[in-house]
């Protein structure tokens, strides 16, 4: 059942097995898990079937660090949430991404990525693309093309494309016939409430933007809001706790990640016989449940050994054609290197180049200065506006330069290309743009000083508490968060099916 | 008469009659003992207004001036495949597997903006060296 918030009765009390808050990719995976699970689920959205600019003025918030997208245009409030304009790229993390590494601080979930490969399988089938199969030669084999002969210091691998899923299309139907499952539009959660011994929520104060108030009470609670909202509601919870719901520690709104992207700063040429094709975006031989074939796209990294050895974070880089993409944009710096210089370098003065660009999207690591705070400024339901300092640790920096001239010799050792970095080595002048990727600020670990939530993605100082979605990564990767989130979705759901002791309560 | 053509009927008749100690069709330049200008000139196929661009940036970031004799100290890796190679065709092939083998064991140089192996940069900045050098 679909319920618009709007229609209850003011100071209406609900009750539910488990309330999830937020209908985006992690809300609505949860959902559908638990279906005929014997929970009865309240799944609480901010906005309706479509973008409602009203609606949508309660993500405004203010940017003070890194120039970023508006706060306001990149998520949205509607049921699907974010999906709604999500371009569709899919890869999962990697084993790597998942483990401690020394040389970057606060690294290593308590999860494992063969923790989290039964529910990528799932995931692959909620966000519509092919099997969990990431053997990038297998792929290339598979539909007749070519991998660039690369040495082994470099780890080849693709990206699938959901349609891309639209959350709020594809599910809401289905989630407004289950049974077990009602939905309610137009619904914000502006206060959690807890117990008093503030170990458990006891209900979450919710209101509409037409000044209907009710409360929800649920054995569990979700919340799937999204890297940044999730953030502003716990903050924004300070009826009982002055520094907001299941922050002892000062550790939420903390490590906001994203993944940089360096569009057109790095220019690579190469004799115009090098066969790109596996690299570029098109249809595979991966199909989808309904038998359409699924595209993908090549990308190249570094091996997890070298990364490992060099102490270098994740990324990946695809190649964007010339004029392509961002560098139509006038940010493409390599759009200015002399031709002379590449046929000297590259065809030796005689025979046709391409000059391309790569787009690298990258790990950072997480910094605690990175964070999400709240503002004095008020939304329409008196909630405060959010700032985002988004930072990037100046560390960073010189291992992506050093990434990428590791990544531009094992070029030249295959004499395929010779590659070009905007700055010497002491002056690094790339210019990050974000993914709209936020990842991070109610980080999951397993010690509550520099963590939110557990392994279980519960947090761990209120036992009824879930948080899912970009928020709980540990580290990002550089893999476009969606598939992530939804395996985690998927996990959070068997956690919540596990041992649970329905309350029987209607919704 | 030059004695160029006469020195090449010679080779080319000889490679021609199947001559196995000698190298066959080799062109006069190319059997000649290299220059290190010209066969850094030959590497880069001529293009040696970009190559020098190149070259003066290494020997500044080496910190020398662009005299012979810096250039020459600025390219001593360069210098010796070149003064090995028999001709100036087996030079250019030399320089090819050098460039390769920097990037394979690590050496590489940035000079604007450019990831290049180091025989690389040495060889532009022999470029920079009067032809005769």
């Amino acid at each position: 059942m679909i319920t618009d918030a709007r229609t209850l009765a003011d100071g209406a009390t609900l009750e539910a097995d488990v309330c999830i808050a937020g209908a985006g990719a992690a809300g609505m995976t949860i959902a559908l898990d638990l279906r005929a699970s014997g929970l009865s689920v309240l799944l609480l959205e901010s906005g309706g079937a479509e973008r409602d600019p009203e609606v949508q003025s309660l993500s405004e918030g203010r940017m003070t660090g890194i120039d970023t997208w508006n706060v306001r245009a990149m998520r949205i409030r509607a049921l699907g949430g974010t999906t709604g304009h999500w371009a569709g790229w899919c890869r999962p993390l990697t084993p790597q991404d998942f483990e401690a590494r020394d040389y970057i601080s606060l690294s290593g979930w308590p999860i494992k990525y063969s923790d989290l490969v039964p529910f990528y399988r799932r995931a692959c089938e909620t966000v519509q693309i092919g099997e969990f199969d990431w053997n990038s030669a297998t792929r290339a084999k598979a539909t007749g093309k070519a991998l660039l002969p690369l040495g082994a210091a470099i780890d080849q691998r693709y990206y699938q494309f959901s349609p891309p899923t639209r959350f709020g299309g594809v599910y809401s139907d289905v989630l407004g016939q289950a049974d077990d499952v009602r939905v309610l539009t137009f619904a914000n959660v502006q206060d959690i409430r807890l117990d008093q011994r503030r170990g458990r929520v006891e209900s979450f104060a919710c209101g509409t933007l037409q000044g209907t108030t009710f409360n929800v009470h649920a054995g569990r609670y979700v919340l799937a809001l999204g890297g940044i909202e999730n953030v502003r509601v716990l903050l924004a919870s300070r009826s009982q706790e002055s520094d907001g719901v299941a922050n002892g520690h000062g550790v939420v709104g903390r490590y906001f990640m994203e993944h940089p992207h360096y569009y057109g700063s790095v220019g690579v040429v190469h004799p115009a016989t090098v066969d790109l094709s596996f690299y570029k975006r098109g249809p595979s031989d991966l199909k989808r449940a309904d038998g359409t074939a699924v595209e993908t796209l090549g990308a190249l990294g570094l091996a997890a050994e070298i990364s490992r050895r060099e102490k270098l974070l994740n990324f990946s880089a695809t190649f964007a054609g010339p004029g392509a993409g961002r560098a139509a944009s006038g940010k493409a710096q390599s759009a200015v290197l002399p031709a002379s210089t590449a046929q000297a370098l590259v065809t030796r003065g005689d025979g046709d180049f391409n000059a391309t660009e790569l787009t690298v999207r990258s790990e950072q690591s997480p910094f605690r200065e990175s964070r999400i705070t709240l503002t004095e400024d008020l939304d329409a339901l008196g909630m405060p506006r959010v700032a985002l300092d988004w930072r990037i640790a100046p560390e960073d920096d010189v291992r992506m330069r050093r990434a990428m001239v590791i990544l531009a010799r094992e070029l030249g050792a295959a004499g395929l290309a010779r590659t070009w970095v905007p700055g010497d080595a002491s002056r690094f002048v790339w210019r990050q743009d974000p993914g709209g990727h936020h990842m991070g600020a109610t980080r999951m670990g397993t010690d509550p000083a520099v963590s939110v939530v557990n392994a279980d993605s519960r947090t761990h100082q209120v036992e009824n508490l879930y948080i899912t979605g970009g928020s709980v990564f540990t580290t990002g990767g550089d893999s476009n968060p969606t598939l992530t989130i939804v395996a985690l979705a998927h996990r959070l759901a068997d956690t919540l099916k596990r041992g649970a002791s329905p309350m029987k309560k209607s919704v | 008469m030059n004695s160029y053509p006469r020195r090449e009927f010679l080779l080319r008749a000889l490679a021609a009659c199947g001559t196995p100690f000698l190298m066959p069709l080799a062109s006069v330049e190319g059997l000649q003992k290299p220059q290190a200008g010209t066969a850094a000139a030959g590497y880069f196929g001529g293009r040696t207004d970009a190559a020098r661009v190149i070259g003066e940036a290494y020997v500044r970031q080496l910190g020398l001036d662009t005299s012979a004799e810096s250039i020459r100290k600025a390219s001593l890796g360069a210098l010796e495949v070149i003064e090995r190679a028999s001709s100036q065709q087996n030079a250019i092939r030399a320089l090819g597997l050098a460039v390769r083998r920097d990037f394979q064991q690590g050496r590489s140089v940035q000079l604007e903006g450019w990831i290049v192996s180091r025989t690389e940069a040495e060889l532009c900045a022999l470029t920079l060296l009067p032809a005769t050098n």
